[in-house]
């Protein structure tokens, strides 16, 4: 057959009423990704991949960061799947974020450890959320936390871009009673539900702080307002970054 | 134009919201916004989706992921002027990613009401039947050609965007258009000569928005 590849089939319409139902659908349909926190119809799967290589570099670093002592868990994090007991897990902190609401979940693992994951995005009332944004798990018995604070960083995709989340724990021994995290001259307290925390930083590009150039800190004080202990995101960032 | 033939049909005309206007909204999160680009571009991307596919009820699906996907992706900045250009370039992942974007979707698209009655295309069918065996034919010869130079093969020919646009949609400089463009059209100059068969007539040449 000649190469012709300018005798085209003519151009053609759906007809009216099939177009119109595709209108309909498709708005309906916005509707629906708008209700859910903007967020779609899936983790596409590249940054699932993405998102598990995270998780991946996350437990490596995990026991410098004082913080999963066993294996965890991008790959067998999910509570209906064994490992943790699904049923007992419980919400401790809910932010808002670019992705929907995020929220961070605690829960016992059968072998008397403890899984702490994020789940972004809406949960059924009294559905078991998913650990969609990560997750770190002991499976058995935990280690104490060695650092003040333990944190963690996720770069969730939102919006064709990431939004920074930071998650983590103070030590019960640490004295620490307030955590704010400072960016310039900002800052804000940080909410802590049995020593856990979580907050959404900014929006930044994929394993990297905020392009605007502000540090990133977080800080622990004790009762009497003395500081006590201080992360500095960057650093974090550039030993959990991809 | 002196200022008294302005008409009345011209300012309505003048009226109508810009792609930029609508994609702006969009972003914002006005549905009906988005809804009128997709009425102002769903039919271009239909056809597009067709000529990469040759298969029109797989065009029609990809068509809407096209808008879910371009939706998805509201917040995006764009260039002046390059909305449709940008909807060509998710076109041409979506069915480069034909598969995957499908499955994706698989469910949104199960939400889509079934048809009742007769089928729309009953007095179409037969012509819609012969234009994917040919465009089948011609999809398959295209396929010769790296995929790159199909792409801009059926961005610039078959769709009539400028080399600007195509470089938009494919996130490639503008010169690398060109020159993928130009390599297509020798590559297919030498695949028709080996055939043995005469050149078909040249390639019109894109639009320039220069």
């Amino acid at each position: 057959m000649t190469l012709d590849p300018h005798s085209l089939p003519l151009d053609r319409g759906l007809p009216a009423r099939r177009f119109a139902a595709r209108r309909d659908h498709l708005v309906r349909e916005l509707e629906v990704s708008r209700g859910r926190g903007g967020s779609l119809w899936g983790l596409r799967p590249r940054h699932a991949l993405v998102a598990a290589a995270l998780g991946l570099v996350a437990v490596v670093a995990a026991p410098a960061l004082g913080v999963g002592h066993g294996l965890f868990g991008l790959l067998d994090s999910d509570p209906r799947v064994p490992g943790i007991v699904g049923n007992r897990v419980q919400q401790l902190v809910s932010v808002p974020t670019p992705a929907g609401e995020a929220s961070l979940w605690v829960g016992p693992t059968e072998a008397s450890g403890r899984c702490v994951f994020i789940h972004v995005g809406g949960v059924a009332n009294g559905g078991v959320p998913t650990p969609n944004g990560g997750s770190q798990c002991d499976i058995g018995p935990s280690a104490p936390q060695t650092l003040p604070i333990a944190t963690n960083l996720t770069w969730y995709p939102a919006n064709g871009t990431f939004t920074l989340l930071i998650d983590g724990h103070v030590a019960p021994g640490s004295r620490i009673t307030r955590v704010v995290m400072k960016a310039g001259a900002q800052a804000r307290v940080l909410t802590l539900a049995k020593g856990y925390f979580l907050a959404d930083v900014a929006t930044a590009p994929q394993g990297q702080l905020p392009a605007n150039g502000t540090p990133y800190v977080l800080v622990g004080y004790d009762k009497n307002g003395q500081e006590v202990s201080r992360v500095d995101l960057q650093r974090l960032a550039g030993s959990a970054g991809p | 134009m002196p200022e008294s033939s302005f008409t009345a049909d011209d300012r309505a005309v003048s009226a109508v919201p810009s792609d930029d206007e609508l994609w702006l909204r969009a972003g914002r999160g006005d549905t009906e916004a988005f809804a009128a680009l997709f009425e102002r571009h769903g039919r271009s991307v239909y056809n597009f989706c067709f000529r990469r596919t040759a298969d029109w009820a797989a065009a029609e699906d990809l068509m809407s992921i096209v808008f879910l996907e371009a939706w998805r992706q509201r917040g995006k900045e764009l260039a002046r002027g390059m909305v449709r250009a940008w909807l060509f370039g998710i076109a041409t992942l979506v069915v480069r990613n034909r598969w995957r974007t499908q499955r994706r979707y698989r469910r949104a698209l199960a939400r889509l009401p079934r048809e009742s009655g007769t089928p729309d295309f009953a007095d179409d069918v037969e012509s819609r039947l012969a234009d994917e065996s040919r465009m089948a034919a011609l999809v398959e010869q295209l396929r010769r050609l790296p995929k790159r130079e199909q792409d801009v093969l059926a961005l610039c020919v078959w769709s009539g965007l400028a080399y600007e646009e195509a470089a938009v949609a494919l996130g490639i400089p503008v010169g690398t258009v060109r020159s993928r463009l130009s390599r297509a059209r020798n590559r297919l100059r030498e695949l028709a000569e080996a055939s043995g068969h005469e050149e078909g007539g040249a390639l019109p040449n894109p639009r320039s928005s220069q």
